[in-house]
């Protein structure tokens, strides 16, 4: 069967706190192609971290996924025994972060900690293992790979110590990593080397990237598809272009306006008012309301995904009326 | 006005049971022992008033000469325990209190002011911290101790000494890290004088760790001053404090009169263990890690 | 031109790390021990006239933080001096304090750089009455008219910074900047930690601050989208010195210096149109380490047009057309002349 690669059903994810329940992820549904690009983006506690942490089952204990199914090349996800997740997670689908520091071990040499992740899911020799992290090294951009091999992370500067974390994630060959804001620490000459990698990578290798970041320019540059969430709900959701040049969740128009690059410099910015709802005290009905220029009576109920194609939205009152 | 830092942290304390029976139980003791020369039935360092001939009794005996009743018995020179129990604890207090005071002051004085002013004056104390800290505390107390005599204020300085050291380490590291921040910058840099910055800014961030610290020590001190005191380098005996109490009756032990030394017992681990549960809710509360 | 509020003179600041006792040690011994002195800011000097932006632009690394820091006497500088209105922002000799309350610094986080445990009014009171710039007495109209300048309400002088989001607090450490009455405000990154649609609001409110009081500043940002926006002038930094200085749109239309050119074009852009448009060009190498920048132009090993005069000699600041400096052996527009 050639379905999508990844489908994402009503996934809901709660953390209880002591002032409640948080419900960071709520219904979120969205699928992706084999070696696709999506953009996933939102602002901080938007709910698109934990998004990409809980299609790989990383929720840590308080919190926990109540609802909704991932399947991933037509299996289950949601409710895998732990040992099965492992074997899963490094082979299937791996994971970048933002930090690289936090996760290299900093006293294992580069190669030996890459070869661990190799000897984790199949039984290679030595040799070949270190053949195989030398291969991805170069893949990713270090030059010279083979006789970096033996240096400490410590040694990388922060752009190369994110490439040795990326060729980490491509070591296994999986079908899908999820990337967590893996420029955001990078400065800007360095960032615009990775992603034009990870492009490149994309297409050779027909790796899905789900790309999470909060940079719309960035995205746009990268992902065919892009996803937007606030408050935990995708509001909107399409090929990229088409959200980019009419969005239609007010929400994504307004982040959009708000760029200085849509403004003619020295004037004011577009600006969307307030802030964002705080997760333990979600607004009724549509969490964007009170923050939204559009809104009235209808918005006090919550709104359901309006199809359009291959758009969708979450709005009562979009600004583009739907086309197929 | 919004409940302040100190509003909430009762809040949050208030969830823990536990603590707050023992902050209960050690304000009880405290007030207890302030108000003993009012509630007990025997002042027991009036050595007039103490009979001979009442001298072991058990718990329960009502004595025919003085007609008070010894709910925790008497001791060997026939004094009432409860008596000499809750004037115990108020020397015990008294010590353990004004050495942590003093410890602390002392310490944080010379930890902040080495974290502000770093390099070599940073070195030098830091490094004879380090090498007191190597040390046990209760080997530097015995020593000052005999070396300083007997009294009140002897002991105080022996505690004071063996305990300075860890409110100097704690206030250092704190004081070190606060002093990077940001808000430090920004009062350094409006421009405020140093000493408001360090004073104003810096040492209040501080004292969560220190606060911690200090319920710990003060506990400490007081187990500390019974142990010298058990061990004779305490109090004079007509002053007994716990520890003393605890000595005084350990001869008795074996010959079935446990109350003389069993109840003053009781009473220093209730003391101690109450402290220490609160310093451990403190300590739950003000780390970040726990933190949400 | 107005004489300049700001003149910064061959400022120059290094780290060095006090070497430990094993090192010094080891080195009384003859081991080699490594030099790890930063030459954070190398002989950088910069005029800021009054009313105006200035940006100052670049990597991490590239002493652009510092370099603020310096001219908000936050940090002495090693070389070189920093005045304000003629004034060194630093006095003393031996033991360099702060003098002048005219300079006022904002942060990039706003988590940290508000007091936890004082109340929002008694933040942004504290240093003009330790500089006698109010009385007490006044203290709380005072907070309460600089709170509502910055968009927030009297009553949050009540409150503690931690009732308050990322974007409450940054206005509130702007308050607290305004408060002491500066002739210039040193900003930090004082965006790049915000989400993005907060971020608009606080360049909005820095625009709106700037028409009405006439604010100069020195904005310091890695975001060049961002210092476009509000800037009337830039300055490039790469490696502790500055390469480009000019007007706004000059740099941005027609960069001097190779390194603002690679930089600029590595940015990705908003592409809403056409498929797959390659909307940026990476750097070629890496970033250099500042304990060893490279001889010569620090920008050579990347650089296209680079030769063997720049491997060895390092360019000078100097004048080419319209206005603009640059410190480039090669520039990419003329000269003066």
């Amino acid at each position: 069967m050639s379905g999508p690669l990844l489908v994402v059903e009503g996934l809901t994810t709660e953390f209880p706190t002591r002032a409640g329940i948080v419900r960071a992820v709520r219904e979120v549904s969205f699928h992706v192609e084999a070696g696709e690009i999506l953009g996933l983006v939102g602002e901080s506690g938007s709910g698109k971290s934990v998004t990409g942490f809980s299609i790989l089952g990383l929720i840590d204990p308080p919190g926990r996924i109540t609802g909704g199914s991932v399947r991933l090349a037509g299996c289950e996800l949601v409710g895998l025994p732990a040992r099965d997740l492992r074997a899963m997670r490094g082979r299937e689908i791996a994971m970048v972060f933002q930090d690289p520091a936090a996760t290299l071990n900093p006293v294992l040499r580069i190669g030996d900690q890459m070869a661990l992740a190799i000897h984790a899911h199949e039984t290679v020799s030595a040799a070949a293992a270190r053949a195989r992290v030398a291969e991805v090294l170069t893949l990713v951009g270090i030059p010279d790979a083979a006789r970096r091999l033996d240096a400490y992370p410590h040694q990388f500067s922060g752009g190369m110590r994110q490439r040795v974390a990326i060729a980490t994630a491509l070591l296994n060959r999986p079908k899908l990593i999820i990337c967590d804001e893996p420029t955001t620490a990078l400065d800007v000459s360095v960032q615009a080397q990775i992603l034009t990698e990870m492009r490149a990578l994309a297409r050779d290798t027909g790796t899905a990237l789900i790309w999470i970041s909060h940079d719309l320019a960035t995205v746009s540059s990268l992902a065919s598809r892009i996803i937007v969430m606030y408050a935990g709900r995708v509001i909107e959701e399409g090929p990229i272009r088409q959200v980019l040049s009419a969005p239609g969740h007010p929400y994504a128009r307004g982040l959009l306006d708000s760029l200085p690059a849509k403004a003619v410099a020295g004037k004011d910015l577009m600006q969307i008012p307030g802030a964002p709802p705080s997760m333990l005290a979600l607004p009724p009905g549509c969490a964007f309301a009170p923050r939204c220029l559009r809104a009235d009576g209808a918005c006090d109920a919550e709104p359901a995904p309006t199809v359009a194609g291959d758009r969708r939205w979450r709005c009562h009152h979009p600004h583009a009326e739907p086309t197929s | 006005m919004i409940a302040g830092p100190v509003a909430q942290f009762w809040s949050e304390f208030r969830v823990n049971r536990v603590a707050v029976v023992a902050l209960a139980i050690v304000a009880t003791i405290v007030v207890l022992s302030l108000v003993a020369p009012w509630i007990t039935p025997q002042n027991p360092y009036d050595m007039a008033g103490l009979r001979l001939a009442d001298a072991r009794r058990p718990p329960g005996f009502v004595s025919p000469r003085t007609g008070i009743t010894h709910w925790l018995g008497t001791d060997g020179q026939g004094r009432d325990v409860l008596s000499a129990i809750l004037y115990g604890l108020r020397v015990s207090i008294e010590i353990g209190l004004s050495a942590g005071i003093i410890a602390f002051s002392l310490g944080v004085t010379l930890g902040t002011f080495a974290a502000y002013l770093g390099g070599r004056i940073e070195a030098l104390i830091m490094r004879f911290i380090d090498l007191q800290l190597s040390f046990p505390a209760i080997l530097l107390a015995l020593v000052l101790a005999a070396v300083l005599g007997q009294g009140k204020w002897q002991l105080v300085a022996a505690l004071v000494t063996a305990q300075y050291a860890y409110f100097a380490r704690t206030a250092h590291g704190a004081a070190a890290t606060e002093r990077s921040k940001d808000y430090v910058e920004a009062a350094l840099s409006t421009p405020l004088k140093p000493h408001v910055v360090v004073l104003r800014h810096i040492l209040p961030n501080c004292m969560p760790p220190l606060i911690v610290v200090a319920t710990v020590q003060v506990a400490n001190s007081i187990a500390l001053e019974a142990t010298l005191s058990f061990l004779g380098l305490g109090l004079p005996v007509s002053e007994p404090s716990l520890g003393m109490l605890i000595a005084n009756g350990f001869q008795y032990l074996l010959s079935g009169r446990y109350w003389i030394s069993i109840y003053p017992g009781i009473a220093l681990i209730v003391l101690i263990a109450s402290i220490n549960l609160v310093g451990d809710q403190v300590r739950d509360q003000l780390n970040p890690r726990l933190r949400r | 031109m107005s004489p300049a509020i700001v003149e910064v003179r061959n400022v120059s600041r290094r780290f060095a790390p006090t070497p430990s006792i094993g090192e010094r040690i080891a080195g009384l011994f003859g081991a080699y021990v490594e030099n790890r002195t930063v030459h954070a800011v190398d002989r950088v000097s910069l005029d800021i006239a009054p009313g105006e932006v200035l940006g100052l632009v670049g990597e991490s690394g590239c002493g652009k933080s510092t370099l603020g820091r310096v001219i908000a006497g936050i940090h002495p500088p090693s070389d070189g001096e920093a005045f304000i209105h003629g004034e060194p922002v630093m006095g003393g000799s031996r033991r360099r304090v702060k003098t002048t309350t005219r300079v006022q610094m904002i942060f990039q986080d706003p988590f940290g750089s508000l007091d936890p445990r004082f109340r929002i009014g008694a933040t942004i009171a504290e240093g003009p009455i330790a500089h006698g710039l109010i009385r007490r007495a006044e203290a709380r109209a005072e907070v309460a008219r600089w709170l509502s300048a910055v968009g927030l309400p009297a009553d949050a002088a009540d409150r503690f910074p931690h009732q308050f989001s990322g974007g409450q607090r940054q206005r509130i450490a702007i308050a607290r900047a305004l408060a002491m009455q500066p002739d210039i405000l040193v900003c930090d990154e004082p965006v790049a930690s915000l989400d993005v649609s907060i971020q608009a609001q606080i360049i909005n409110l820095f625009l709106k601050l700037r028409r009405e009081l006439n604010l100069t500043m020195l904005f310091i940002s890695h975001d060049l989208g961002v210092i476009r926006h509000i800037c009337d002038r830039v300055a490039i930094m790469y490696l502790g010195r500055i390469v480009e200085l000019g007007r706004t749109e000059d740099i941005y239309t027609r960069p001097a210096h190779h390194y603002t050119r690679a930089l600029l074009d590595s940015v990705p852009k908003l592409v809403t149109t056409g498929d797959d448009l390659v909307s940026f060009r990476p750097i070629s190498g890496e970033l250099p380490s500042p304990l060893a920048p490279p001889p010569g132009c620090h920008f050579h090993l990347r650089c296209p047009a680079a030769d063997a005069r720049c491997r060895s000699e390092a360019p000078d600041l100097r004048d080419l057309a319209d206005g603009r400096r640059a410190a480039c052996h090669h520039p990419l527009i003329d000269d003066r002349t």
